[in-house]
């Protein structure tokens, strides 16, 4: 065999095999994984995740890798489009309940990792997970329960959150500054949020950094300014238009950023991630979101130089495990997205602000059970319904619990996790 | 005689064509009226009257419901939000503030009801 064919089949074994392959380091072992999670080396931990970040977002055809992925309509939609990532946004099934909820434009997508694991074992159908439930392993640590077949170690998948910006003019963004938004008992959706800046898709350099703009109902007189080029962002074309706006939550989340529907030339600006990495059995958890200031504070630290461009504006919080390290007053770790999981209100365990996100996603499980209210710490397997005889453990992935299709009855508000 | 005759019977024509009767109604057969919680509903218009779609409405700045495309919204929240102690303000981009008018429903009705129209007015 020539060099150059021992060298191509390196690389496609690599290229197959490592989705998850960490941008400018070596993809630490499973071992060395479970080490950071039992020593609670936050800063360890931190950096593992900047780097999946990084490898990520690295650049495919100009644009990031996760763009290539697969959306969540492949999976779950009666109508999936054909097109990877955002662009082939697809949700079917999900009724208008004129909920007076706070929405968001969301699209989870799966690498291909996790993608071929879910249509190989048919996890994204109702009557798979039924005969599951019944005939699947059993789960070693929760009695009378059964496992979906362990998904592979590079299976990621991510949860996007998008913030709708018009073509022409300014449009207000939420953000999210931890002083100014503490823990309350009733949540802290994007709406009470104390600052906005203005989103200027023809922003100049010598234009004024502080302009006035209304947001759900307040006035901010000296917002900041920000091009697209702070943000990780598409443009919206018309079959992406007419699919968000055919799904109840997307278009509620336009009306209220742009007062109307969302139309061919208008962009979107990712805001927010939740990223899952199967690369420990209960998988590696991280929270991004989008801030003006992101050289600040805790959620800034660790960033490496791999991560780079707009990537460099986003925060963090990393969970490798439900409670360690320990969170202040001695109570269990905590990982939240402001975007996600701020809203959800204190249900006895606190709010969205000291949630965990393993805590919630250990609860996964079919047929589906509410994942509110918030719980932290050790999972309740006597008093919980996720945990009651006859569940089908879904490796803590709550799309297969609530959109397996055909949708059951219970599946009719889009995933908010 | 005749002509009053003929304001009654014009009167009774027009009854059902009248704002009154656009409100909201409580109807027990309704989907969306079973369970718990306070019915929230009501319309943005402008300064004139006219009736604004995609307007949101903001309770307590912790729920949004938007008007439809008559300009009307509604929808059912925690007991908690009663009326009385519960903020509602209304917004959309491209237009400013004027004013919210609230309403509480009877007491004693069989479901709670708050009335909150908003008036917003288009930035210029």
């Amino acid at each position: 065999m020539t060099r150059t064919a021992l060298c191509a089949l390196v690389i496609a074994a690599l290229a197959a095999g490592a989705s998850l392959a960490l941008a400018g380091s070596v993809t630490p072992s499973e071992a060395t994984l479970e080490k950071l999670r039992q020593s609670g080396d936050v800063a360890g931990q931190r950096r593992h995740v900047w780097e999946q970040l990084a490898a990520i977002t690295a650049p495919r055809a100009n644009r990031p890798a996760f763009q290539a992925w697969h959306g969540e309509g492949e999976l779950f939609s009666d109508a999936p489009s054909g097109r990877p990532g955002l662009a082939g946004f697809s949700r079917t099934g999900i009724l208008d309940t004129q909920s007076p909820d706070v929405p968001m434009l969301t699209y989870t997508l799966y690498n291909d990792a996790a993608y071929n694991h879910i249509t190989r074992n048919h996890l994204n159908q109702a009557a798979t997970l039924e005969r599951l439930r019944k005939t699947a392993s059993a789960n070693p640590a929760i009695s009378k329960n059964r496992d979906v077949p362990a998904f592979p170690a590079q299976s990621v998948v991510l949860k996007t959150v998008w913030w709708p910006v018009a073509r022409d003019g300014l449009t207000a963004l939420p953000v999210w500054d931890p002083a100014r938004n503490p823990a309350g008992k009733k949540g802290n959706p994007y709406t009470s949020w104390k600052r906005v800046v203005a989103v200027d898709p023809r922003a100049m350099p010598n234009q004024s950094a502080a302009v006035a703009i209304d947001f759900a109902g307040s006035n901010y007189p000296k917002a900041r300014r920000v091009g697209l080029s702070a943000f990780d962002h598409v443009s919206v074309d018309g079959a992406m238009a007419r699919a968000m706006m055919a799904d109840p939550s997307s278009r509620k989340a336009a009306l209220i950023a742009l007062g109307r529907p969302l139309a061919a030339g208008d962009h979107l600006v990712l805001v927010a991630a939740n990223v899952a990495a199967r690369e420990i059995p209960d998988w590696i958890w991280s929270a991004f979101w989008w801030h003006d200031q992101p050289e600040q504070g805790p959620y800034a630290a660790d960033r490496p130089a791999s991560v780079t461009g707009p990537w460099r504006n986003y925060l963090m919080q990393a969970a490798f495990d439900a409670q360690k390290p320990l969170a202040a007053g001695k109570t269990p770790h905590i990982t939240f997205n402001p975007w996600l999981e701020g809203r959800f209100p204190d249900g006895g365990h606190g709010g969205g602000i000291v949630s965990n996100c393993m805590a919630c996603h250990h609860r996964a499980s079919y047929p589906a059970v509410p994942f509110l209210p918030v719980t932290r710490g050790k999972p309740d397997l006597r008093g919980d319904a996720a945990y009651a005889s006859d569940q089908l453990r879904t490796s803590f992935l709550w799309g297969l619990a609530m959109h397996a299709r055909p949708k059951s009855i219970t599946n009719t508000k889009p995933d908010s996790r | 005689m005749i002509q009053l005759r003929a304001v009654f019977c014009l009167m009774a024509l027009l009854l059902p064509f009248s704002p009154a009767m656009a409100q909201y109604n409580f109807d027990p057969n309704n989907a969306d009226e079973q369970g718990r919680g306070i019915k929230y509903f009501g319309s943005a218009k402008d300064e004139r009257g006219a009736l604004i779609a995609g307007a949101s409405i903001l309770v307590a700045h912790e729920y949004v419901m938007v008007t439809d495309a008559t300009g009307r919204y509604r929808g059912n929240l925690d007991p908690l939000y009663t009326g009385d102690r519960t903020a509602v303000g209304c917004s959309k981009p491209g237009y400013a503030f004027v004013k919210v008018t609230k309403r509480e429903g009877p007491v004693n009705a069989v479901k709670q009801t708050v009335q909150a129209d908003c008036v917003l007015r288009k930035i210029k």
